[in-house]
């Protein structure tokens, strides 16, 4: 219920720059993910927020309100940690009751919420057993309850599911989104997995090397990627070359298309999501196919299109193709992302 | 963990707490002595280091290395070693003890990491039991066993003939002796304790590319086993340069009273209130070759990389043939006799005499002693390690967070101040305490000019917790960096302020390691020589154990066997601290016998 403001945020550890000026305003109540590959400065940026680390430069408010230099204490952010740092020599219940300790609250009520706390996350009952006789998934949700228990401001997950198997991850997710939804939480959700920041927010900002690259709801990042990092990180895309010949006239694989280029001349780079791409009797593009790879519910067919390789994904009519045959295809004008060469 | 606003303050108090303690309790009372050393009258002078420069300290090699003499019963080969004068004869026998103990400890580490055979358990229990430090009466048995009526001559030379003639030993070699047979488990145990840190698959990939036994150990395992090697053999280099006991039990040598810590000791313990700057000076050249080999060694190799590394069960092969039959033939014996005199420590406390070849007549008269009217040394000694071991693991506490969760020249400095007092000769801390307190607190019980009203507790409290500290911090630290800074950080986050979380996440996931630092410093402390024959000697009312050890070990009257009974209960609890550490830790600790 607390809305998040970061202005320009800077950090350096040593000569590694993990955090090159980032900037991102979160709403209240929002499940909010941070989405990159491995060394991005998603972690690095969750604990400035927190308060664990402290920016070189840039501010952090809370509801208007500069916490930047405030004490991590009295900030309300709190974090559940990857490896969800239980500790092992206090049980389930002492766990979660810590922070409601920390905080001089009654006996009764500490039971109280604690209880409520587990019921939450559905581990009635197993207040008294110690971390180490959990399972995965039941540790994570003692992390969960543990930083939910002191009714947090704000939420930050760190790749909270990144240790528990498939099958587990997808539950998991789910109870996340029902448990922020009843609370209203405002919650940071870092992750380095696509699909999962796809299910689950409401939006997301996708980084790389230490700065923001896009931020957006789901469905904008995947079909209106902004950079050719996004495109080629958030599912897969056709990046291919193309012309911008005056106004609203676009050269791509040798025909002339038109289409709103505001903004753009001379050499574009179009991303185009491979299911966008019909394959049509009439279409105006053709290729040969070099390959076709079959899967459970898609297959993938790569075209040669003078240079250019094109993905076409299908999921469903699918007519009889052979390799090194030439096909038709279309694609809308309003399925092509104009990038510049160089975003 | 974030800094806000620089210190807070924790770390204010982390960082001075072992700053303050180690500089007030260890580097001044040293920067004093030096003082006291280098001044004559309030003028520079090197005066006081004249006599360090006679034919006593330095000489041409005098003596020889064996000679034939007449004794009641024939003749006897006795072996004393070669004079070079104090100060080389002190390095020669500490070089000869850390070679040999290097060789021993780590050849015996070698086969008990790569090797199964029958009875190797036993082997490794084995050598492991001169690491009970009894001091004195071990020396002294190992004395007994290579005299001339001795165990040694008595089953070679009277039983089975297999000697032309008797052998003896004294002087230096019977230092050297005496001291390789207490000191090689120290290296073992590091040895030991760096192999099993090794990821076998290093070693099962050289044998996998096709290096195999004498090759792979050479080029695979000693290289890595280097760092063990090394920590190994500087203590003991240290160990055998500051130690007293040998040089004691042997002093009936003229020899093996012209070592460095022998002459400190002796002219300390000979002169009556203030003591002559002489005593400082040698001091001085005693700890500066000890701190040499210190910086040497660790330029080299850190004896502060504890890094876990990955931790696997090596896989242990049969010995080729040759192998076992040195394993059986060599070591077992070699081993096994190395414990004798922890054996004879306990023949002699329950025995009469010892006039033959073995101590004779059964009594429990000598352990009853210790309930009686000895029982008040054991008493003090206890009162007084006691409460080193509060100062201990306050100090290793602090300099361990610090050590640990920041990254600052100045904890890199409080690492280096708390392992410091290894380098630091225990004979050089008393010489220093004397003159540091009696300069600060004359005419105060603390004086220890003067013997009718000195108290020697305060000072040894702080001698103990400076001298034993190294060991438990180094467990503290292990324990510490085990621990996941997210597991603080989580505590932090909550809410909870940063002592909170030290007192309530930290202490308690290093409990065992505190418990393990805590008992080692305990019974070290509790065996500790240098400082207690010296300056817990001044007033023998409030002597600990070992200074009365030492004074029944040299008077005439004495009985050796009263010694033996302490010696016996300082083993009893040095076995059980071990055990407990043991069993809570699943851990063998690798830096022990300290005297
Ligand atoms: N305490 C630190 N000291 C030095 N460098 C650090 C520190 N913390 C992070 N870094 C560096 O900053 C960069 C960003 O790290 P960060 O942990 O924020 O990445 P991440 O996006 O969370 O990666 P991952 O997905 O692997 O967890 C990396 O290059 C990392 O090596
Ligand atoms: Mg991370």
């Amino acid at each position: 219920m607390t809305k998040v403001e970061i202005i320009d945020v800077m950090k350096r550890f040593g000569n590694v720059t993990a955090l090159n000026g980032v900037s991102l305003e979160i709403s209240s109540s929002e499940l909010f993910s941070i989405l990159g590959p491995s060394g991005c400065g998603k972690t690095t940026l969750l604990r400035i927020v927190s308060g664990l680390e402290s920016p070189d430069s840039g501010r952090i408010f809370f509801d208007g309100e500069d916490v930047t230099d405030l004490d991590p204490r009295r900030r309300g952010a709190v974090m559940v940690f990857q490896n969800y740092a239980l500790w092992p020599h206090m049980t389930v219940f002492e766990n979660i009751a810590y922070g409601l300790k920390v905080r001089k609250l009654p006996k009764e009520e500490i039971k109280e919420r604690v209880m409520w706390a587990l019921e939450l996350v559905k581990l009635e009952g197993l207040g008294g057993r110690y971390p180490s006789q959990l399972s995965g998934g039941q540790q994570q949700r003692v992390a969960l309850a543990r930083a939910l228990v002191v009714e947090p401001r704000i939420l930050l997950l760190d790749e909270p599911l990144s240790n528990l198997d498939a099958k587990l991850r997808v539950e998991m997710r789910a109870e996340i989104r029902r448990i922020q939804r009843e609370l209203g939480t405002t919650l940071i959700y870092v992750t380095h997995d696509q699909e999962e920041a796809m299910s689950i927010s409401d939006r997301i900002a996708v980084m790389s090397s230490g700065k923001v690259e896009q931020i957006g709801e789901p469905r904008e990042i995947y079909e209106r990627p902004k950079t050719i990092f996004v495109a080629e990180f958030v599912g897969k895309c056709n990046i291919i070359r193309g012309r911008v010949t005056s106004e609203n006239r676009l050269i791509l694989l040798g025909r002339e298309l038109k289409l709103n280029t505001e903004g753009f001349e001379g050499e574009v780079v179009v991303a185009i999501r491979p299911e966008k791409i019909k394959i049509n009797q009439d279409g105006r593009f053709s290729g040969k196919v070099t390959l076709i790879e079959t899967h459970t519910f898609y297959r993938d067919i790569y075209l040669d299109c003078n240079g250019e390789e094109v993905l076409i994904r299908e999921f469903s009519d699918f007519k009889p193709l052979k390799e090194g045959e030439m096909v038709r295809f279309d694609i809308r004008e309003e399925h092509l992302n104009l990038i510049r060469p160089g975003d | 963990m974030a800094r806000r606003g620089g210190l807070d303050s924790l770390l204010l108090v982390s960082y001075s707490i072992p700053i303050f303690s180690l500089t007030i309790f260890l580097i001044l009372p040293v920067f004093n002595t030096l003082a006291v050393a280098f001044f004559k009258e309030g003028k520079l002078t090197l005066y006081w280091f004249k006599t360090l420069f006679s034919g006593y300290y330095f000489s041409l090699p005098k003596g020889d290395f064996y000679s034939i003499e007449r004794f009641s019963g024939g003749e006897v080969i006795v072996m004393r070693g070669i004079d070079l004068g104090v100060i080389p004869n002190s390095i020669f026998v500490a070089i000869s003890v850390t070679l040999l103990t290097t060789f021993l400890g780590t050849v015996i580490a070698l086969i008990n990491y790569r090797y199964d055979f029958r009875g190797k358990r036993l082997l490794k229990v084995l050598a492991l039991v001169p690491i009970l430090v009894t001091p004195f009466v071990s020396a002294y048995v190992i004395k007994r066993i290579f005299s001339e009526h001795g165990l040694l001559n008595f089953i070679l030379y009277d039983l089975l003939g297999l000697l032309p003639f008797r052998i003896k030993i004294d002087g230096l070699i019977g230092i050297i002796v005496a001291q390789t047979m207490s000191y090689y488990p120290i290296v073992y145990l590091n040895v030991h304790s760096t192999l099993m840190k090794i990821d076998p698959a290093l070693e099962e990939q050289a044998e996998n590319l096709g290096a195999k036994g004498l090759q792979l150990i050479k080029e695979i395992l000693l290289p890595l086993a280097f760092p063990g090697i090394a920590a190994g053999a500087i203590l003991v280099f240290i160990f055998s340069l500051e130690d007293l006991a040998a040089p004691i039990v042997f002093h009936s040598d003229p020899l093996a009273r012209k070592t460095i810590s022998f002459q400190i000791f002796s002219r300390f313990t000979g002169q009556l209130g203030e003591r002559s700057p002489e005593i400082a000076a040698l001091s001085i050249f005693l700890l500066v070759i000890a701190l040499l080999a210190f910086v040497w060694v660790r330029r080299y190799v850190g004896l502060r990389s504890y890094a876990m590394l990955f931790r696997g069960t090596p896989k242990a092969r049969e010995p080729p043939t040759e192998l076992k039959l040195i394993i059986y033939s060599l070591m077992f014996p070699v081993v096994l006799f190395t414990t004798l005199p922890q054996v004879g420590v306990f023949l002699l406390a329950l025995s009469e005499r010892w006039t033959s070849a073995l101590p004779e007549g059964l009594t429990l008269s000598n352990l009853e002693a210790i309930s009686g009217e000895i029982g008040k040394f054991v008493l003090n000694s206890v009162l007084y390690s006691s409460m080193a071991v509060i100062l201990i693991v306050l100090i290793s506490l602090h300099s361990s967070y610090v050590a640990t969760r920041v990254r600052s020249p100045l904890s890199a400095i409080v690492e280096t101040l708390v392992i410091l007092p290894i380098a630091v000769p225990g004979i050089v801390v008393a010489v220093s305490y004397f003159y540091f307190f009696s300069k600060l607190l004359p005419g105060t019980a603390m004086d220890p000019t003067d013997p009718l009203s000195f108290n020697p507790m305060l000072l040894l409290v702080l001698s103990y917790s400076m001298r034993r500290l190294p060991f438990a911090a180094r467990s503290i630290y292990a324990g510490m960096q085990q621990i996941h800074s997210s597991l603080e950080e989580a505590s932090i986050n909550l809410g909870a302020s940063k002592w909170r979380t030290l007192l309530g996440i930290t202490v308690p996931l290093v409990s065992l390691n505190i418990l393990g630092g805590a008992l080692l410093s305990f019974v070290y402390s509790m065996s500790e020589t240098s400082t207690s024959i010296t300056l817990g000697a001044i007033n023998m009312e409030r002597a600990p154990i070992t200074a009365y050890m030492k004074d029944v070990m040299l008077s005439a009257t004495g009985s050796v066997h009263l010694a033996a009974a302490l010696g016996v209960l300082l083993i009893l609890t040095q076995i059980s601290a071990i055990l407990v550490v043991n069993y809570f830790t699943k851990e063998r600790f690798s830096l022990v016998g300290v005297t």
